[in-house]
């Protein structure tokens, strides 16, 4: 069921209730559009109905289209969508008993339950065979199993194996299609069994049109989206850009650390090795590449704190605070200087001269607190023990697992 | 069942077709209209590659051996301000400073050097790497960033020549934190 078990947003004892439902739907379906008749069946093969072949093309490409959109317009994340590995010699030795069982019984295997269950005895003998030959692999399964589990590819797509964008796949799938229809037509009105035909000829202009207008606009898209809805503007960021206040000097850090005010929600946008040698305490660690996952915006903020950035040398922090700002996830700020200045200042030596002056009576006495705190051994006794990583539930983020 | 019947009922499912028809274009549409009106030209995921990859920096032997070879094909900005830049700055460098780097004129100034690589440096690298992520989002391909700051461009490695420095980077930790422990 689609994302809602995965999700938790409802039980998967439901799984077999909504299985039944859609069981019965299919069935029903199948046995209204008279495929429980082997001889429409069969057509395919006899050259004088060609249905089984468009509805199951046409099925695909209204998936296709419709993925390819879907995930250009952000409405669904395919990296959460299970797609069926391949094992190729099983899937070739599964299509050849499954075509040569086609053509010797005149069903497949969903059309043969549509018409056993409405009392066809040649459907009955069919799922016999189904049944045998579900038993005959269960007793080889042993002799079997290299084949079955062998030659495994995981999870890949045929555009990417031949090198075409999504785009271009889809618009020459469509193609391909339209010509497999075309000829499928002249087949039916000119083959050896034409007379067996018995459809009547629909006016193809205007659903020609609208599969036309999606697959050309395929082909136009770029690629991947450039932006999503909720992204500050351009305009907007380069203005965020130039202001002061989204910076934290390392004596406010300090002080907010060892006060324990928690005014301040510290991230750390290095990698979780670095994080794990050191990090701030109460830091929690969102690598500058999870920023954009949604299953750690969650930690990106708290409420009534200030979301900072830091980072070795400020630099990545920087980045990182550009990339958050401009997909809109809040307002953040930028410890500046990076953990670098920060030690400078209390583990470095005592800033003297000019830059003494710059920091004021106050900030230099402060300092000389700081430095005997964190000297002391203090920050020994917090570090450690207050490691928080965010736990992420990846449980509830699992793919969709099944098929057909 | 008359042919004509069955050919009644095929273009009602036709017609039935064209409101989810609308709603897809009409979300592809929207999609494109929210592109123009952000005004980015790149993704915000590739942004997070070229972040990690650190391709974008300008290493110093690099950019030596550019001066040495008298500057081809490179434009060097100083992000600075006007006053900072007149006290001092990098050989044929063009002062952009950060503040007015996003303004129409000194993006038209940028875009017409557009075949060459854009060199990057400022008084910070935190303060370059950023003008970096603005210029790569609006769709500048081939932009560096000069590690460290002017003061160490200038005095470490054009006047003292220091090998020590020539893979200095700011982001680099500083500190063993191991020892601090």
């Amino acid at each position: 069921m689609g994302p809602l078990i995965p999700q938790g947003i409802i039980s998967g004892d439901l799984n077999f209730f909504f299985a039944f439902i859609i069981g019965i739907a299919f069935g029903f379906l199948l046995e209204q559009a008279g495929f429980s008749t082997s001889r429409k069946l069969v057509g395919v093969f006899y050259g004088y109905d060609f249905a089984v072949l468009k509805v199951f093309f046409t099925a695909g490409l209204t998936a296709a289209l419709g993925i390819y959109y879907f995930g250009y317009m952000g409405w669904i994340n395919m990296d959460l969508v299970y797609v069926n590995p391949l094992f190729t010699w099983a899937a070739v030795a599964g299509g050849a008993i499954m075509g040569l069982g086609f053509i010797l019984g005149g069903y497949c295997p969903g059309t043969g339950f549509a018409a056993a269950v409405i009392g066809k005895v040649d459907a009955l003998i069919f799922l016999a065979g189904i049944f045998l030959g579900v038993f005959l692999f269960g007793i080889y399964y042993d002799f079997l199993e290299p084949l079955y589990n062998g030659f495994a590819h995981g999870r890949i797509f045929v555009h990417e194996v031949l090198g075409l964008s999504q785009g271009t796949f889809v618009f020459l799938l469509v193609v391909a299609a339209i010509i497999a229809f075309v000829l499928a037509e002249l087949m039916e009105e000119e083959g050896r069994f034409s007379e067996l035909r018995n459809h009547a000829r629909v006016n193809t202009a205007f659903p020609v049109f609208l599969l036309g207008t999606l697959v050309v606009l395929a082909l136009l898209l770029p690629g991947q989206r450039i932006s999503y809805w909720n992204e500050t503007t351009q305009r907007e960021l380069a203005e965020k850009m130039t202001e002061e206040g989204r910076h934290l000097d390392a004596i406010k850090v300090a002080h907010s650390i060892m006060r324990d005010i928690g005014d301040i929600h510290l991230v750390d946008v290095r990698s979780a090795e670095e994080y794990n040698r050191f990090h701030l305490p109460g830091a929690v660690s969102i690598p500058v590449d999870l920023l954009l996952d949604n299953r750690y915006t969650v930690y990106l903020q708290q409420r009534n704190k200030k979301t900072v950035f830091y980072s070795n040398g400020g630099v990545m922090a920087e980045q990182a605070w550009f990339i958050a700002e401009r997909a809109g996830l809040g307002e953040f700020h930028v410890l500046q200087g990076g953990l670098n200045r920060f030690f400078e200042l209390i583990f470095g030596d005592l800033p003297e001269g000019d830059e003494a002056v710059r920091l004021g009576t106050d900030n230099m006495r402060f300092l000389n607190y700081a430095r005997s705190f964190f000297r002391d051994g203090e920050i020994l006794r917090r570090v450690p023990g207050d490691a928080r990583v965010p736990e992420i539930d990846t449980a509830s983020f699992a793919p969709v697992e099944g098929g057909c | 069942m008359s042919d004509n019947h069955i050919e009644r009922n095929k273009n009602q499912l036709l017609y039935a077709s064209l409101p989810l028809f609308l709603i897809l274009l009409g979300g592809i549409l929207y999609s494109i209209s929210i592109n123009v009106a952000r005004g980015y030209e790149k993704d915000n995921k590739s942004l997070q590659e070229m972040v990690i990859g650190k391709d974008y920096l300008l290493r110093y032997h690099d950019y030596l051996q550019r001066i040495a070879t008298g500057y081809p094909e490179m434009l060097l900005i100083d992000l600075r301000d006007r006053d900072t830049y007149g006290e001092g700055h990098l050989e044929n460098a063009v002062n952009i400073p950060a503040g007015q780097l996003f303004e129409r004129e000194s993006l038209r100034k940028i875009r017409r050097h557009r075949q060459k690589d854009i060199v990057l440096y400022s008084d910070s690298q935190e303060k370059s790497a950023l003008a970096f992520m603005m210029l790569a989002s609006l769709g500048f391909e081939n932009v560096y960033v000069l590690p460290g700051s002017y003061a160490i461009i200038q005095k470490h490695v054009i006047e003292e020549g220091n090998k020590a420095w020539l893979f200095y980077d700011a982001e680099k930790a500083k500190w063993n934190y191991l020892l601090i422990r």
